[in-house]
């Protein structure tokens, strides 16, 4: 062996690095060799420095105890060990504003739940009857959303009852009686007493209507209404009997029903514009179940021995003005909105006597005012396009006009007013005879665009569709030859755009209750299959991460909710979930990584696009669910067979 | 019979702290002395040191072969260390080349000032060197560790450790041997 073999070796043998067979041959070399024996000597003292130099320092004191509180205080401990309460208390506490964060969405999402509960929650009692005359038939159901115990509604005073001075407060049973008793006795002398009696009982309505609910307070109240009602059928038919004013009977009791629907009709529209849901008549039912149409604004004409005869052609044209009248209130999230309407008519009837064998024949024209308008301005009826002062009557119930026709004179009748009221508006037609030729043209105008009257379903339909032209809606009738028992009741829409947020959400009540309700559960769902996916070790994933995760996945809910009101449902869950998916996986992507950034995607979009969509979607429930659930299974499956085969259990630790 | 590294893995890994804590005992002191003379100071080199052990239990589950414990632990605390010291120069702008002096114990007074005087200069030599030589320097002096596992702590081949250590040597002499000839020319 020569030195040049055995050189390169030297550092080896003096790091004890050698094997057996080259260490003998070193050392056979070592005894030969002097140059390389002193190389392999200073290479070893060069060692001995070395290790003088790097001594093995002991750790200090207390070092296994630091490193074991570390790991004990939960640094760098898998998540579901760190999941103890105790840790978890120390993280809260670690980030007080996360938790506040936290606290404050668990507080919303499971708050407005019970928040939406107790306003919105629809309440359904069997109320009394209403009306004497029961021409509705049945007890009458009425819905009423609860929360509103309190208010004391104050209609504007549009309504001219004699307790229209004083309704600031509910009237106690007592004082109500005494006020009908008087208009009972009113009633026997003056033709208005029957519509003030009316009056006085929409007021009565107006103020027992939010006591008249469920709570047992209400129910005397309704019962004691029902009997005052009552009352004051029996004081009209009083009035009928006792002021024969020259109309026939059942004309009179026509009108006895007209204010009767009045006071519904009212009453439906005042409800209507509180948001609440009323439902003091049976609105959509059939025709054949209601009371008689209300010839409101129609006409009566008799001739002599009280036949009635029909005009040759109708034609009018009605132009509202639709105005929103505020209801005082208090607090003032009570206020509301009346609808209130200015109407101008114009009407031209024409009218041909028959023909008789006699000189002529006197015909007599009744034209009675909407009821639901409290003052009429600019009445005026024409003949042939003169003034009849000398034959015409003007009421605050209509107008009469008497005339005298030769056999087949031809006249035209115009009646123009304008006339301020509230709620809905109708033009009652001639149930008694035929309706030749019926023109009326109604234009609505000074509404919202978008926003439009309707038609009742009673009322007899527009035969060209409605059309919306700016922010006018014209709706037209041409009928002719007609004999019908419908009339035209034009529905004006209430207002809309102060409909607080939460009445809003209450609108959808019933879709998100149940997905509130269920979102611990699917909070549950995320978050158990995120921490069962990704690996503690492999990803760090840190609590304060899944935490804030979590977070965003609740905002889910308040987030869906507010936008359900403005967009409804469908479409607020669509982008409700769009947005809390690309915040939670962006976010997961940032926080651990592609891969958990992937199962935050396949967790999210399971538990809040499929089930939560399920929990929408009632009918479609069982499939999502099912799909879902295989979902989830299989994501578990195929996780379980990549995973690497997991080491034996060690034996239990009875060493040491 | 003494849990040997594997067995005391598996029952951390099953949630066994004080499993854990054993293999803490077992190889604190290697993994503060690796920590020691690699950070720049002693501070520096507890926190390396405790950290590395941390992030050894975090990730315990990444560990392929649990009888590798040690060496995994080493590789470990040897790049928290050295992260450290980066840091620490980048910070100072300068190299952690002066690490603070750590004593090795005589009997002598005399004689112990003169082996001082020659480590301190030792160390200084070893702390200017670049890091792919200190490492297996500190692994093989300190730890006495074998080649063998000094190339599985640092991911490199046996022969590339041999290489590494004989380049160490070779800076090293040259060091010293400029230091003691500016130290003579200074007397001079």
């Amino acid at each position: 062996m020569d030195c040049d073999t055995i050189h390169p070796l030297l550092t080896r043998y003096a790091d004890d690095e050698l094997d057996e067979r080259e260490r003998r041959l070193v050392d056979e070399h070592l005894h030969t060799c002097v140059s390389c024996r002193a190389e392999a000597e200073t290479l070893k003292a060069e060692n001995e420095a070395y290790a003088a130099a790097l001594p093995a320092v002991p750790a200090p004191e207390g070092f296994q105890e630091a490193v074991m509180d570390r790991i004990r205080g939960g640094e760098g401990e898998p998540f579901w060990q760190r999941l103890r309460l105790p840790s978890l208390v120390a993280t809260l506490r670690v980030s007080p504003a996360l938790a506040a964060a936290a606290a404050l969405l668990l507080l919303v999402v499971f708050g407005l739940p019970s928040m939406l509960t107790k306003s919105a929650a629809v309440k359904v009692m069997r109320g009394p009857t209403l009306g004497a005359g029961a021409s509705k038939a049945g007890p009458v159901q009425y819905e009423r959303a609860g929360g509103l115990q309190e208010e004391a509604v104050r209609p504007g005073g549009a309504a001219a009852g004699p307790t229209a001075g004083d309704h600031t407060a509910p009237m106690s049973a007592e004082d109500m009686r005494r006020e009908l008793d008087a208009l009972r006795t009113r009633s026997a002398t003056s033709g208005g007493g029957v519509r003030e009696a009316s009056a006085s009982v929409y007021e009565t309505f107006t103020q027992l209507a939010p006591y008249g609910n469920a709570s047992d307070a209400g129910a005397p109240l309704l019962s004691e209404v029902d009997r005052l009602r009552s009352r004051v059928g029996e004081a009209k038919k009083e009035w009928v009997s006792s002021q024969n004013l020259g109309m026939s009977a059942p004309r009179a009791v026509t009108e006895t029903e007209v204010l009767d629907n009045t006071v519904a009709a009212r009453r439906v529209a005042l409800a209507g514009t509180r948001g609440d849901v009323y439902d003091w008549v049976p609105r959509g039912a059939t025709p054949g179940t209601t009371a008689t149409p209300p010839p409101v604004a129609g006409y009566s004409l008799l001739q002599g021995g009280q036949r009635p005869i029909t005009p040759e052609s109708t034609k009018a044209t009605v132009t509202l003005a639709v105005y929103y009248k505020e209801l005082p209130g208090e607090p003032a999230e009570d206020r509301s909105w009346a609808t209130t309407y200015q109407a101008q008519f114009d009407g031209a009837y024409t009218v041909r006597a028959p023909e008789s064998k006699r000189k002529g024949v006197r015909i007599e024209l009744t034209f009675p005012f909407p009821p639901s308008a409290s003052t009429i301005q600019d009445a005026k009826l024409t003949v042939d396009g003169a003034e009849d002062a000398r034959k015409t009557t003007y009421s605050l119930a209509g107008i009469r006009w008497a005339g005298w026709f030769e056999p087949e004179q031809e006249r035209t009748l115009s009646v123009a007013y304008r006339a301020y009221g509230k709620g809905d508006y109708v033009y009652a037609l001639p149930k008694d005879s035929i309706c030749k030729a019926l023109d009326l043209e109604i234009r609505v105008h000074n509404l919202r665009r978008g926003v439009r009257p309707e038609l009742a379903p009673e009322s007899l339909p527009a035969t060209i569709a409605p059309l919306e032209r700016g922010d006018a809606n014209d709706f037209r009738w041409t009928y002719n030859n007609t004999i019908t028992r419908r009339d035209i009741v034009l529905q004006l829409p209430e207002k809309t755009a102060v409909t607080p947020m939460l009445e809003r959400v209450a609108q959808y009540t019933d879709e998100i209750l149940p997905l509130c309700r269920f979102a611990p559960l699917l909070l549950a769902l995320f978050l158990g299959g995120l921490l069962a996916t990704v690996r503690p070790g492999g990803s760090p994933l840190r609590m304060d991460a899944v935490m804030l995760l979590a977070i965003a996945f609740l905002a889910f809910f308040p987030l869906y909710m507010f936008t359900a009101a403005y967009l409804g449902p469908a479409k607020a869950f669509g982008l409700s979930l769009a947005l809390i998916l690309v915040v939670t996986i962006a976010y997961a992507a940032l926080a651990g990584g592609q891969r958990v950034a992937g199962v935050v995607a396949f967790f999210g979009a399971v538990c809040l696009g499929g089930f939560g969509y399920a929990l929408l979607k009632p009918e479609l429930r069982g499939i999502i669910f099912t799909a879902g659930g295989l979902l989830v299974l299989l994501w578990f499956m195929v996780l379980s067979a990549r995973r690497p085969r997991a080491p034996t259990a060690p034996p239990p630790d009875n060493g040491s | 019979m003494e849990a040997s590294d594997a067995m005391l893995v598996q029952q951390a890994l099953h949630g066994n702290q004080e499993a854990f804590g054993v293999l803490v005992q077992r190889h604190r002191n290697a993994v503060y002395a690796l920590c020691r003379h690699l950070a720049p100071t002693a501070e520096d080199a507890q926190d390396a040191a405790q950290e590395a052990f941390v992030r050894a239990y975090r990730s315990l589950r990444s560990l392929r072969d649990p009888t590798r414990f040690g060496c995994w632990l080493r590789s470990t605390a040897s790049h928290v260390a050295l992260d450290l010291a980066r840091r620490h120069q980048r910070l100072l702008g300068r190299p952690s080349g002066t690490v603070g002096e750590i004593e090795a114990a005589s009997d002598d007074p005399e004689q112990e000032f003169l082996v001082r005087e020659e480590v301190r200069e030792l160390q200084a030599a070893i702390a200017n060197l670049p890091e792919q030589y200190r490492v297996p320097m500190v692994l093989r002096f300190s730890l006495q560790m074998p080649y063998e596992e000094i190339a599985e702590v640092m991911g490199i081949s046996q022969g590339a450790v041999e290489v590494r250590l004989v380049r160490a040597r070779k800076a090293l002499r040259q060091m010293l041997s400029g230091a003691h000839q500016a130290a003579a020319g200074e007397v001079m």
